[in-house]
């Protein structure tokens, strides 16, 4: 079914076509977070939690672009919300513990899918940003232009992360450089 | 070897696979959120109106908390049913002293020509506890809380708070509020004695024997509340083991015009039933604690 279909009945208060269109994104969903993440159990709360407020603000939503693009901007801008918490929580564990501690390395949640797992290792050993460019490029089907909006920075910039993002990816899954 | 279009069709083409335990709550806390949402939003968007039904005398109507168990006393006593089998007034009203405490629910169903008037439907909780008084908790689609009313003994008043509009009133008690607030039986049957009864006969309520009495054009009702009705049908059943009300049923006729004011006129059909009683249960104190919270203003009307 049409995704604008969808959202009208959903506004029209028809549950089914919430479920449909959980259904229809959730793997998208999680597989953008556990990029983003390196975790499934965090990528999971994240896709969880952006699904909820999603069915609860549903009435007020103004779809510019797609519903795929949508749902994927909020997946990224709740695991930079997450990456962020991490980092004050290491900051706070360093001051603690000067020998540092786990959180400094990505989750050890099995990552099921082999391709997955080793994409995942390797967007992991991206910088933050590289990895949200990629990741919102890639599969939020955004424009250079509109992610340099949303990052507040300029479309040289964004073209630059995602061109660094991929050649190191390349070289990573390719073998040519060590994680 | 992977080129970079061939890295980028990958990661396009992602997917991974979610738990069924994950699908499931996922699932179910959005289910939860949207009813919750479109409740919240529905109460939003009828916020006028019932900021208006609010205004209005018909949320006064059975306002008064004590008012079942005032009728209930006098029109058994009244209503000549003193016989050897039936229920004694003296044993009802007794009962009643006895038991220092009650919880029971209400609902209140509107409907205009058959069909019924969901935004003014409400169900309320009643506490009432002889130490602290009395407080109901009114609800309109189930689960939002549209008025809290607190008789306060000590203070004398009534209050009423709105968490909607973040706003409260106080009132001083009626004298027929005073009357049964005080727990006169002298002052109670003064109230009531005028009130001509029917005998119903005998049925079981929730495998509870029960005696019902009917009532018509009481004008109790008025005595506690200002509510003009064309007519007035009620009903209470009386657990014959306790003595204890067990259920009433009310139905009224309503052309006020603060209520056919949303039915362009037209004549409005109420029907209350109380049911559920649960007396001497143990009710906290701090049920019937009044705390206004510091950005509540006093209501606009």
């Amino acid at each position: 079914m049409e995704d604008k279909l969808l959202i009208w009945k959903l506004k029209k208060g028809s549950n089914e076509a919430l479920c449909r269109i959980y259904e229809k994104y959730e793997e998208h969903l999680l597989a953008s977070a556990i990029s983003l993440l390196y975790d499934v159990s965090s990528a999971e709360d994240v896709v969880h939690d952006v699904f909820v407020s999603f069915a609860q603000s549903a009435d007020k939503l103004k779809l510019n672009g797609n519903l795929k693009g949508y749902l994927t901007r909020c997946v990224v801008n709740l695991a930079r919300d997450k990456i962020r918490a991490i980092q004050r929580h290491r900051v706070g564990l360093d001051k603690a513990n000067p020998a540092g501690s786990d959180l400094q390395q990505p989750s050890h949640a099995v990552i099921r899918d082999e391709e997955l797992d080793r994409l995942s290792q390797a967007m992991g050993s991206l910088p933050y940003e590289q990895r949200e460019t990629i990741v919102l490029h890639l599969r939020g089907e955004m424009t250079f232009k509109a992610i340099a909006r949303i990052q507040g920075v300029s479309i040289n910039t964004v073209c630059s992360r995602y061109r660094y993002g991929l050649d190191k990816l390349r070289s990573l899954l390719n073998g040519e450089v060590k994680k | 070897m992977r080129t970079a279009e061939n890295i980028e069709r990958f990661i396009r083409n992602i997917r991974y696979k979610t738990s069924a335990e994950m699908h499931e709550k996922t699932l179910k806390d959005a289910l939860d959120a949207r009813s919750q949402s479109r409740k919240v939003q529905w109460a939003s968007a009828h916020s006028n109106i019932w900021r208006i039904i609010m205004t209005s005398k018909i949320t006064k109507l059975s306002s008064a908390a004590l008012i079942v168990i005032a009728v209930t006393a006098g029109i058994i006593h009244f209503g000549g049913s003193i016989d050897g089998g039936g229920i004694v007034f003296a044993d009802v009203l007794k009962s009643i002293q006895e038991a220092n405490t009650a919880v029971w629910h209400e609902q209140r169903v509107m409907t205009c020509n058959g069909e019924e008037l969901p935004f003014l439907t409400t169900d309320v909780v009643r506490y009432y506890s002889v130490k602290y008084g009395a407080k109901e908790e009114m609800y309109a689609l189930k689960n939002i809380l549209l008025q809290e009313v607190y008789w306060s003994i000590e203070k004398g008043a009534r209050i009423e708070v709105a968490p909607l509009w973040k706003q409260y009133k106080r009132t001083e008690f009626t004298e027929a509020e005073r009357t049964v607030g005080g727990r006169s039986i002298e002052a109670i049957v003064e109230l009531v004695k005028s009130e001509k009864t029917t005998k119903l006969g005998r049925k079981t309520i929730n495998g509870r024997k029960a005696e019902g009495f009917e009532i018509h054009n009481t004008k109790i009702v008025g005595a506690f509340v200002p509510v003009e009705f064309d007519s007035l049908v009620a009903r209470f059943w009386i657990d014959v083991e306790t003595s204890l009300p067990l259920r009433y049923e009310a139905e009224l006729v309503i052309s006020d015009k603060h209520i056919t004011l949303f039915t362009g006129g037209k004549t409005v059909e109420v029907k209350v039933i109380g049911d559920e009683f649960q007396w001497d249960v143990e009710l906290e104190k701090d049920i019937f604690e009044l705390n206004i919270p510091p950005d509540y203003t006093e209501m606009e009307y």
